[in-house]
């Protein structure tokens, strides 16, 4: 499949790459490792005419820890960088877990963390090629008045990466730049809810950064993923728990976050006051997941039934729980 | 639009005059005539068409050609010294690990990049490591060619710089 015609660019500064997507705004994309933007090229599900390539640019390709201020991962770092390093395989290593199953190891190599987290949402009557697509009216998410998976008025194609639900769940934030300003969010609210336009990443800005805040004493995080094949295929189900423990086996503080479930990360509510101040019992932890199964609400946009993966929904939070727990023990 | 690209293939500088929306597994067939990188998905779901760039595996299917001056990329023509096949090809021939052979070339230069990175892998990890190739005749991920690499990897006799 060839790709369509575009006009490429290789800025050489962010400010020059910022300058660049607010000129061409409305049909320019920004390239990074390209692995998910090419193929939807291809598919002409994306056809921008400019696409400003940023690998060139010599920042956002480091990792750094302080100890005051935590961890600062620059938006090129690839996945193969984070799970190889050794600082955050030390002190994060949910964030090397999480990226050690995203994809297979070439996508590893090529992915960006930055792409990963800025992923457009996906569904089998979106990714396809054009001929396919044909065949049907078309959908929310083409930019069609039907949903082809639910009558609801709004796209539930899920959010398929792999690094957000860990990130979430250690609290991360983001920055955001455009031309004239810079801002700094929690990484939560960079998700709108909305399969249609899955995040508020605006045309003309880059997401430069991810930082994390330097994990709590005795405190202990975990991803685990459910797909299809142990290789190549997005997430149909995740989890990740990030846990703070006092006197050893009395959890004072968890966040629990699900996704590819729906079009964002999803935090798991109130599942501090199903811990409580108790005991944590396997008893305890399969609370929690049914907690989780609550809130977990899979449209049919993928192999894998919703129901199949609902309940895989506690197998995964339980799993990830248990993970997170050994090592906030250690 | 067309550019004039320069890319370094198999230690060989190569200048082509192509359209910048081609991908370098593109580049490579038609431009190059190097045949050896298969396009089997086209869509960066099967491995076929892995290269390594800068001693990584890359799915050039997935890549602009025009992205890649620079930097050293090595193709499956690019392993064996003459006749003289690389310990990898020898170890996967030794082990009847080929059957139809799609899926050969991608698989060759993934278990080039793991045992570069890590000469004594255990099953698991050469699992992994050649986890993002499909292969239709050995049942999804070859167990032949796990066999081949554990073997090459456990005999002593990979070094990196014995050739390619």
């Amino acid at each position: 499949m060839r790709l369509p015609e575009f006009e490429h660019s290789e800025p050489e500064s962010l400010e020059e790459a910022c300058e660049q997507l607010s000129r061409h705004k409305g049909e320019v994309n920004l390239i990074a490792g390209g692995t998910d933007l090419l193929a939807s090229m291809k598919q002409r599900v994306k056809t921008p005419k400019y696409l400003v390539d940023i690998k060139t640019l010599p920042d956002l390709k480091s990792i750094r820890f302080d100890k005051m201020e935590g961890l600062k991962i620059g938006a090129l770092v690839t996945h193969r960088e984070l799970m190889t390093n050794r600082e955050i395989r030390e002190k994060y290593p949910v964030l090397a877990e999480a990226a050690s199953v995203i994809g297979a190891p070439q996508l590893q190599a090529m992915g960006t963390i930055g792409g990963n987290l800025c992923l457009d949402t996906r569904c089998w009557f979106y990714n396809q090629s054009h001929w396919w697509r044909k065949a049907r009216e078309a959908c929310l998410k083409l930019g069609g008045n039907v949903c082809h998976v639910e009558d609801g008025g709004k796209c539930l194609a899920p959010y398929q990466g792999d690094m957000a639900s860990a990130l979430i769940a250690l609290n991360a934030q983001i920055r955001l730049l455009k031309k004239g300003g810079e801002k700094t969010i929690p990484l939560k609210e960079f998700y709108t809810g909305n399969g249609k336009a899955p995040n508020i990443l605006g045309e003309d800005e880059i997401l430069t950064e991810v930082l994390v805040a330097v994990p709590a004493e005795k405190s202990g995080a975990s991803y685990e993923k459910l797909r299809l094949r142990n290789a190549i295929d997005f997430p149909q189900a995740g989890a990740a728990v990030n846990m703070t423990l006092e006197d050893g086996s009395v959890c004072k503080k968890a966040r629990v976050v699900i996704n590819a479930l729906g079009p964002s990360p999803q935090v798991v509510n109130n599942v501090d006051e199903v811990l409580g101040a108790k005991e944590i019992k396997d008893a305890l932890v399969i609370e929690v997941a049914e907690a989780a199964y609550k809130e977990a609400n899979p449209a049919e946009t993928m192999p894998g039934s919703p129901e199949y993966r609902r309940e895989m929904v506690k197998v995964l939070v339980k799993k990830s729980f248990q993970k997170a727990l050994e090592r906030a023990r250690l | 639009m067309k550019r004039v690209i320069a890319l370094n293939v198999n230690g060989k500088d190569h200048e082509v005059f192509v359209d910048i929306r081609r991908t370098l597994l593109e580049v490579l067939r038609e431009e190059l005539g190097l045949t050896g990188t298969k396009n089997s998905c086209d869509m960066g779901a099967c491995g076929s068409c892995t290269v390594l760039v800068d001693g990584m595996p890359y799915l050039s299917c997935l890549t602009l050609a025009v992205e890649m001056q620079g930097k050293k990329i090595l193709t499956i023509e690019g392993m064996a010294d003459g006749d003289k096949l690389h310990p990898i090809q020898e170890a996967f021939y030794h082990k009847y690990a080929v059957m139809c052979g799609f899926c050969t070339p991608g698989m060759v230069m993934s278990a080039k990049a793991l045992l570069d990175a890590n000469p004594k892998p255990t099953v698991k990890e050469i699992k992994t490591g050649i986890s993002g190739h499909v292969c239709r005749c050995m049942g999804g991920i070859g167990h032949d060619a796990v066999e081949a690499i554990k073997e090459l990897a456990d005999s002593g006799k990979y070094d990196e710089n014995s050739s390619a």
